[in-house]
């Protein structure tokens, strides 16, 4: 049962709210006053908080300020019962973190919707953690595990074998021993470093110097940047010929290493999801106000669904569970992009291929 | 000969084992799909089946195609070894189900004898 908490030193006013909410069917706890209320806070863990602002010793704006401060309850509800309408004192209260205010006199209508409102705001809110959480622990439980083992069995795997049969072994068998051993190691230091990355990118996320910082570095030459990238990338799959490039260049606010990853990751999908032989067409404009960069594919493509869950969680998913990376690496490219106010956009067709449009503030 | 039906989708650890396999007379034959391992297994009924856990296709994955196979009285006899990168989490229902449980990294030794074993019986 949904148990509230209503602080409010009238007895015949807290008796009052106390009757409308046990028939509305609500478990009620109620506190003559601040010190009361805290006290039964602590003990109980309420649902949700009706207080009154004014009352002598510890007030509303007290009572509140103590309940935001301990972690495990800043999101319950907190609706502040007053008699006072000045917008200060509301704003004072909201910026405190209240949910709410319900002012004296109300109708019984007007304090059962307020409270509905906020219980409902609660558990949208709580939801949408679970899912995400969900996500998150089935990734870290299930899936990194997997995209870190299979690379290192076949390091681990080669190595054994050529331990086992060096003596007896042609030449060109233990180069090649060799090359999947450093081809494993490539992928897991990859993996790795995209993690590392990632978490890097979270954590910076939260952090507004940390953000600005990032565009206290300037490229001059946008394109020349681009180009090196994609070159890169076109060697590593051997497809130099599949590459078009018309590029406009420009001067845009990010640093050379971030650009640089937020191309790579981007082109190596485009790489990764059409054949050999088909051609990945790169494009950049410079506008008035923003520089734009086109990365089309003529590969296999995605359907509006899979578009869709390009989200930060369930691309991991994604990527885990087909064994091929997108999602990680797509996941950072995003971030960084949205980092340096700029914006991404997917436009795909199943077998038809992919068209990623990003820009950037100049 | 015998045969061996490695169900893997991913290309590098078919790669090894076809190499791990060198060091048996055997046959080998590779799918990357559970369709696909199913077509095979009754088609050749291997020697031994060597099932991969996580494979693509939201709907089947290797435990599913392994129950499968265990299901169809042509095919239930085949011994089959899960090598998985997955937490491989046995209960009672599955631990006696199949022939051997690998997680990868795994110990080719470990695993050639397990097959060597199978193959001789």
């Amino acid at each position: 049962m949904t148990k509230i908490l209503v602080i409010e030193d009238d007895a015949a006013v807290r008796d009052n709210i106390m009757d409308t909410l046990e028939a509305a069917g609500f478990q009620v706890i109620g506190a003559a006053n601040g010190h009361i209320g805290l006290d039964s806070f602590q003990k109980q863990i309420p649902d949700l908080v009706l207080c009154d602002v004014l009352m002598p010793d510890t007030n509303g704006y007290e009572v509140l300020k103590a309940i935001r401060k301990d972690q495990r309850t800043t999101t319950v509800p907190f609706i502040f019962l007053t008699a006072r309408i000045e917008r200060s004192d509301q704003r004072a209260g909201m910026e405190l973190g209240a949910d709410d205010y319900v002012t004296k006199p109300f109708t019984q209508h007007e304090l059962l919707s307020a409270i509905e409102t906020q219980l409902r705001k609660r558990n949208t809110i709580a939801s949408k953690y679970e899912t995400a959480l969900h996500a998150l622990r089935k990734n870290i439980v299930y899936a990194l595990p997997h995209e870190l083992r299979t690379p290192l069995s076949h390091i681990l795997g080669h190595a054994e074998l050529l331990k086992m049969d060096a003596a007896t072994m042609p030449r060109g068998e233990i180069e090649s021993m060799a090359d999947a051993i450093i081809k494993g190691g490539t992928r897991l230091h990859r993996l790795i470093e995209n993690y590392l990355v990632y978490a890097q990118i979270e954590i910076m996320s939260s952090n507004h110097s940390e953000i600005e910082g990032l565009l206290n570095h300037v490229i001059k030459d946008a394109a020349s940047v681009i180009s090196d990238a994609v070159a890169r990338k076109a060697e590593e799959y051997n497809r130099p010929n599949d590459v078009i490039l018309e590029l406009e260049t420009a001067a845009i606010r990010i640093s050379h290493e971030n650009f640089t990853k937020i191309i790579e990751e981007l082109v190596d999908n485009a790489f990764k999801f059409s054949e050999p032989g088909k051609i990945i067409h790169i494009k950049s404009n410079k506008h008035e106000h923003q520089y734009s960069i086109g990365l089309r594919d003529y590969g296999r493509g995605m359907d509006k669904e899979q578009v869709q869950q390009l989200g930060p969680y369930m691309q991991f998913d994604r990527a885990f569970y087909e064994q091929q990376g997108l999602g990680l690496g797509f996941t950072i490219a995003k971030r960084l992009i949205e980092l340096h106010g700029g914006k991404i956009e997917i436009k795909s067709m199943p077998n038809k291929g992919t068209l990623v449009h990003i820009c950037f503030p100049i | 000969m015998a045969t061996i039906l490695i169900v893997d989708d991913d290309q590098s650890t078919q790669l090894l084992m076809r190499r791990m396999l060198g060091h048996l007379d055997v046959e080998i034959v590779g799918a990357t799909r559970c369709s696909d391992a199913l077509r095979l297994a009754s088609e050749l009924v291997p020697d031994v089946i060597l099932m991969d856990i996580l494979l693509p296709g939201s709907h089947e994955n290797g435990w599913t195609t392994a129950k499968t196979i265990r299901d169809d009285p042509q095919l239930k006899h085949i011994p089959i070894i899960i090598v998985s990168a997955v937490n491989i989490i046995k209960n009672s229902t599955t631990e006696h189900q199949y022939e051997g449980y690998f997680q990868k990294p795994f110990q080719v030794r470990d695993l050639l004898d397990c097959i060597r074993a199978l193959v001789k019986d």
